[in-house]
């Protein structure tokens, strides 16, 4: 009988949860009929989960739960910071461009390919810029507030 | 705001209901709960676009929530040598006011067991008992086979039964 118990072990958690096939539901439900051990088992197993399940439910007060939903206050921050980020790059990208346009030590073929290596960057962002102008207007959900 | 958008915005303050209570009941600590589940409603807004696409989008949030919940315990015990309930402030703990305590010591008790339990284990009894998550959502959740989540979960209930059963006998003789 010992060895049948532990076969049948986690399947009485199955049981529990009406998560067995038809065949092995029938199996256990054999098995327990012969078997006050597993019975007992299975009593235990159902009230422990009937206490988890009647356990209280955390709250957060109401200062975490602002801070929970505060999502926008964060996209926000995040927002600055790139747009800081890019002004930054693109004075000291412009300062450096100009930098190396005037130089007069630099010959013009090199001037040239780093002026199409410049375009080609440009052309690459406006593209992804376009791109995701695009997701935008279909995003159904842009005017929800978090 | 669209009816739509107002029912959304319903729907994701549903998932933050549920985001902080697992993870309160994961990390023990309303704090961290509270920004591990912000976390989550960022990465939750980042993918907006693919929610609708998404079979199953709560249970998709779930495992977010988890696997931030994992990240953080990983820092945690990187950070401190310390056991967790030594490590955090008894007014941060969750669900512990002593109203409820006084209310039912077996609850207490069976509270304080569960978080002493591996987080493994503690997990899938959480998501299955008291979330009320199917197999298969466990499974997506925990990214395990389908099949693993019945063994872990009867062995979790064991362990527990077996802790509970050392807890009655050791106040049967007290």
């Amino acid at each position: 009988m010992a060895e049948e118990c532990d076969r049948i072990g986690h399947l009485l958690s199955g049981l529990l949860d009406d998560e067995l096939t038809q065949q092995d539901r029938q199996g256990v439900e054999l098995h327990l009929e012969s078997c006050p051990t597993c019975r007992a088992t299975l009593e235990e197993l159902a009230r422990l989960r009937q206490e988890i399940g009647a356990l209280d439910q955390p709250q957060p007060t109401a200062r975490q739960w602002s801070r929970i939903m505060s999502v926008t206050t964060r996209k926000t921050s995040l927002a600055l910071g790139w747009i800081l980020g890019v002004v930054g790059v693109v004075i000291l990208v412009g300062f450096a461009i100009w930098q190396f346009s005037v130089d007069e030590t630099v010959p013009a073929l090199i001037k040239i390919g780093a002026l199409a290596v410049g375009l080609g960057a440009l052309f690459l962002l406006v593209g992804v810029l376009l791109d995701r102008l695009a997701a935008r207007k279909t995003d159904r959900y842009k005017d929800v507030e978090l | 705001m669209p009816d739509k958008d107002r029912e959304l915005q319903a729907v994701l303050q549903d998932y933050a209901a549920r985001g902080f209570t697992l993870a309160c009941q994961l990390l023990g600590n309303t704090d961290d709960a509270a920004e591990t589940v912000q976390d989550g409603l960022l990465v939750l807004w980042r993918n907006r676009a693919k929610l609708d696409s998404r079979r199953n989008p709560r249970g998709w949030f779930y495992r977010v929530v988890r696997n931030l919940c994992v990240d953080r315990l990983r820092r945690r015990r990187l950070q401190t040598t310390l056991p967790l309930d030594e490590a955090r402030a008894p007014n941060e703990r969750c669900g512990d006011p002593s109203g409820i305590a006084q209310a039912n010591e077996y609850r207490t008790r069976l509270r304080r067991e569960l978080e002493d339990m591996p987080p493994n284990l503690r997990e899938i009894l959480y998501l299955r008992d008291f979330h009320d998550l199917s197999y298969a959502e466990i499974a997506e959740v925990l990214s395990i086979p389908a099949g693993t989540v019945m063994s872990r979960l009867h062995r979790a209930r064991m362990e527990l039964r077996d802790r509970m059963g050392r807890g009655d006998r050791r106040s049967d003789r007290g």
